[in-house]
């Protein structure tokens, strides 16, 4: 029985889900118009980069399309759909073989150790979009560790709660809260380096 | 944070249905291939060969190789010659069958025609029958006889023992061409005689004929008629004595037998001698 375009609207993710399952293209379509913006944004500030988060966040909503069957209801839609989105990130970082920010060492008192900036340029594109500040915030997010920066931007970008983003990279719970909290200090040093008069 | 919100470009969904389009497409052309058929060489050396194949394939080849082995080896066994083969292609055995040959024709020719040489026929044959089995027994094969080799009912050559030929035969055949050379000589000889001795006894017949002719002739019967029947009587003893004379005269040999002891002897001191 065909449902009414104006129907899948009103229909949880879940349920939309379950509809695709049953090869339903309109739910899929409407999944895709829900989340899209939510995922660029996530991977843009996960790569840094707004092509790239497009190209990413679209092979994220084709392995949706195609590992469709995959999905059992005992996990919230979104929280899978990141989980998709995240391992895209990572294996295309993988595969490039690059992160956008260059290392930066682990964040410790007592033995500080100096980190570098990242060396890219800034496109007139992201200094128009993104203003001078979120632009060095952005840096300093990529300079980031990969396991910071990716609860980071659950928890602060896309206000994930901890659960949320626990079942979104697989961590236990406590281990979530952590790194959440150490991430934080790492952006703050790095901020504060970069503000420094 | 509070970070603007990046959204996605106008031509995102343009992308993303291409992307899924493209998708969708590469399942559809890996089911084609599957589909395709493969060819016999790739399945045997390609990527998607049948491992069950290879050994199937050596046992086939193997089992080919030795099914041929088996057929070329039955081949050759029956190409052996025979033991029949042998004597009927050797050149003495040859010439042996064609004497013996003759003498059938001689004892046909000896059977119709002469009735008064008939047994001395059949016992000049029975002694030449005797004397070429002996030449026979005697005379060597000059071709590679099968000596190692004794045929069965079979046809097919079964080894057998050289000493227990020797054993049962007693001697060793000689060897030497002169030998059979003589004994062939001698054989011709026999046979010549044989043959002179058929001609003297048809001449024997035609003369009886002629004799008879006389007798009841015209012209002696007139004699008889003119003369008493004593004169006759005398005339026709006198005829038949002449005529005896003359036989005498011209085939002084006319008792074959003789003829056949003094052969026959001289056969046997050669014989010997060759022996010795």
């Amino acid at each position: 029985m065909l449902l009414d375009k104006s129907i899948y609207k009103k229909l949880s993710d879940e349920e939309l889900i379950l509809e695709f399952q049953k090869d339903k293209v309109e739910a899929f379509n409407e999944l895709v118009y829900r989340y899209k913006d939510k995922v660029v944004n996530f991977l843009y500030r996960y790569t840094g980069n707004r092509d790239e988060a497009e190209d990413l966040a679209q092979d994220a909503f084709v392995k949706l399309y195609r590992s469709k069957h995959l999905y059992k209801e005992i996990a919230k839609f979104s929280t899978w759909f990141y989980t998709i989105a995240i391992n895209t990130a990572r294996t295309d970082a993988r595969k490039k073989g690059r992160y956008n920010a260059l290392s930066i060492s682990d964040y410790d008192p007592e033995n500080e150790k100096d980190y570098d900036i990242p060396a890219e340029v800034q496109s007139p594109e992201d200094y128009v979009n993104a203003g001078i500040e979120n632009y060095y915030i952005q840096k300093a997010i990529d300079s980031l560790e990969e396991s910071f920066k990716q609860v980071i931007i659950l928890r602060d970008i896309e206000d994930m709660d901890y659960e949320e983003i626990a079942q979104v990279t697989g961590l236990p719970l406590g281990t979530v809260k952590s790194r959440i909290n150490r991430g934080r200090e790492k952006l703050k040093k790095i901020l504060k380096e970069i503000y420094k008069p | 944070m509070n970070l603007p919100k990046v959204k996605a470009g106008d031509d995102f969904l343009n992308s993303l249905q291409s992307k899924i389009n493209l998708a969708e497409a590469e399942p559809i052309q890996k089911k084609i291939s599957d589909t395709e058929k493969i060819s016999v060489w790739s399945k045997l050396f390609g990527k998607n060969r049948n491992p069950w194949l290879i050994p199937s394939l050596s046992l086939t080849i193997v089992a080919i190789f030795i099914v041929s082995i088996y057929v070329l080896n039955t081949g050759k066994v029956k190409e052996v010659p025979t033991l029949s083969d042998f004597q009927k292609n050797t050149p003495s055995d040859i010439k042996l069958n064609d004497r013996v040959s003759d003498e059938t024709k001689v004892q046909e020719k000896l059977s119709t025609k002469d009735a008064e040489g008939k047994t001395l026929s059949e016992s000049n044959q029975n002694e030449t029958s005797r004397k070429l089995n002996d030449e026979i027994s005697k005379e060597p094969s000059k071709t590679p006889a099968p000596s190692y080799y004794d045929m069965d009912r079979s046809g097919y050559p079964t080894k057998i023992n050289v000493s227990e030929t020797k054993e049962e035969t007693g001697k060793i055949a000689p060897s030497k061409d002169d030998k059979i050379i003589i004994q062939e000589k001698v054989i011709m000889e026999s046979e010549k005689k044989v043959s002179e001795e058929t001609n003297e006894t048809l001449d024997k017949r035609i003369k009886g004929d002629e004799f008879d002719q006389k007798i009841t002739s015209p012209a002696i019967k007139s004699e008889v008629k003119d003369g008493s029947e004593n004169k006759g009587e005398v005339e026709k003893k006198e005829y038949k004595k002449d005529v005896k004379k003359d036989m005498r005269k011209s085939k002084p040999a006319t008792d074959s037998t003789r003829i056949e002891k003094k052969d026959l002897e001289k056969i046997k001191e050669e014989i010997q001698k060759e022996n010795k």
